[in-house]
């Protein structure tokens, strides 16, 4: 089946919480900002549910349904249609608090997880004595510019060990999006895999495609590109096929770099790496079997035209297939 | 308008990360409710303080030399934090987590104050959540008063 993928913003606050836009404001800004949906994860409460699906209605923008735990010892997001209490947590109880979560079906994340905490953001850094296998996803991208921020580097670093000890967890973007914030810097998105055709199905369609995407991992990290990865096992070996997709029509276009790279990593390094991928944009790579090879993801990394600082950054990252 | 409770105190710094519940008894259900909250002070305006707690603060996050803050320090102004919930005697009725340290809620049986859930209050034990998220100075104030009204 085709598939698309589109651009999603998971993580996102309203005067329900401390954000600055009523539920109205955010989906219109949403659908100028041509997400084709977004998650609406008020701080500790679920109150602007109502008003929210009305609004997606309206709109068009697709409608995740959520809320941000925001604990004194760490911001859990989670996606999913119930409240849960959020007061009950204390850093050796995460798990305990989760059970209820985890089973009636709602997605878990750890949101911005090395954001300096106390006295900068109340309980921003994650201090939870954490199973992994409890936590979906990672938000390795918070705000804007997210691929400059030392926190991020930091949170990408403990996704790909955390990969690299046998966790199957997932990475996202999340823009924490409280207000507009006027300024030039760069967003990224999560993209999620749907089914082609998507743009003309009803938002609540759309929400309930999006939330398995998200169940299944279907997700891509961005700020435009997309890498897509193709994993076919052979009697020969792994045969491992990237290709960039620059036809999404979000965010920053592939015109836009200079110098980048696509580079294939795993569990046992970066298996390739191609320095001319806006040519090609494609990449086959063929592993023998009798590799210990666990995870693939790929990156697209390079220079954005006319950014004065010029440097040479992560643009793009898709999520990992399991071998 | 009745006063249905009434309430204020002093925390310091070691009250940060907790949070102090009071439960009050409502005899009969309340169709509409207004809950008055602040405290005082909201900035922490002592300099030698901030930077003190931002220095320490820096240490405790930027503590793997791999990723190092680069130079770049949050300067912003630094604030205390104190947030409501409620929960009746059904279940939660939502949280007020924003940063204004003033604040006039209102919960009702048809519409309520952003971030909590409309319904009657039903009669039994109604309880009020102040999550202590951060006391960055010496002491601070705070004051709940509730208050059963017509809408």
């Amino acid at each position: 089946m085709d598939r698309d993928w589109a651009p999603f913003e998971l993580h996102t606050h309203t005067i329900h919480s401390d954000g600055a836009f009523s539920v109205d404001e955010l989906f219109d800004r949403a659908r100028a900002c041509g997400y084709r949906g977004i998650a609406l994860t008020d701080h500790n409460t679920s109150s602007a549910l109502p008003e929210a699906l009305a609004a997606a209605e309206r709109t068009g923008v697709a409608l995740l349904p959520g809320m941000e735990w925001t604990t004194f010892f760490g911001h859990v997001l989670l996606w999913g249609d119930r409240y849960f209490d959020w007061r009950a947590a204390g850093p050796g109880d995460l798990a305990e608090a989760l059970r209820p979560v985890r089973s009636h079906g709602s997605i878990v994340g750890a949101a911005h997880p090395f954001r300096p905490g106390n006295p900068f953001c109340t309980g921003c850094y994650w201090e939870y004595d954490t199973d992994w296998t409890d936590i979906d996803y990672i938000e390795v991208w918070s705000g804007l510019d997210p691929s400059r921020q030392p926190f991020n580097l930091r949170a990408l670093a403990l996704w790909k060990n955390l990969l690299n000890q046998g966790f199957r967890i997932r990475a996202l973007s999340g823009r924490d999006w409280h207000r507009d914030s006027g300024g030039e810097a760069r967003a990224a998105a999560s993209f999620l895999s749907l089914p082609a055709c998507a743009a003309t199905r009803l938002p609540s369609e759309t929400s309930r495609l999006a939330m398995d995407a998200l169940k299944e991992g279907r997700v891509a990290v961005s700020c435009g590109p997309v890498p897509e990865l193709t994993i076919n096992k052979e009697s020969s070996g792994v045969v491992i096929q990237v290709r960039v997709r620059g036809d999404i029509g979000w965010g920053l276009k592939i015109s836009e770099l200079t110098d980048a790279c696509l580079r294939i990593d795993s569990n046992l390094g970066c298996l390739s790496e191609s320095s001319d991928p806006i040519k090609g944009i494609y990449m086959v790579v063929d592993r023998p079997l009798s590799e210990s090879l666990r995870w693939v993801n790929a990156e697209l990394r390079g220079r954005i035209s006319g950014d004065p600082e010029g440097e040479e950054q992560l643009i793009a990252f898709c999520n990992p297939e399991f071998i | 308008m009745k006063t249905l409770f009434e309430t204020s105190g002093t925390l310091s710094p070691a009250g940060s990360r907790s949070h102090i519940c009071f439960t009050v008894f409502l005899p009969e259900s309340v169709d509409f409710m207004a809950v008055n909250f602040s405290y005082t002070p909201k900035i922490l305006s002592d300099p030698a303080r901030a930077e003190l707690l931002r220095q320490e603060g820096e240490a405790r996050y930027f503590n793997d030399p791999r990723f190092p803050n680069n130079g770049i320090r949050d300067t912003g102004v630094l604030t205390n934090l104190l947030t409501l919930s409620f929960d009746d005697a059904r279940g939660f009725r939502g949280a007020c987590h924003r940063h204004p340290s003033e604040q006039h809620l209102f919960l009702g049986k048809d519409s309520a104050s952003p971030g909590l859930l409309p319904g009657i209050i039903p009669a039994g034990l109604f309880r009020v959540t102040m999550s202590v998220h951060a006391v960055l100075t010496e002491t601070c104030e705070y004051k709940i008063s509730i208050f059963q009204g017509d809408s």
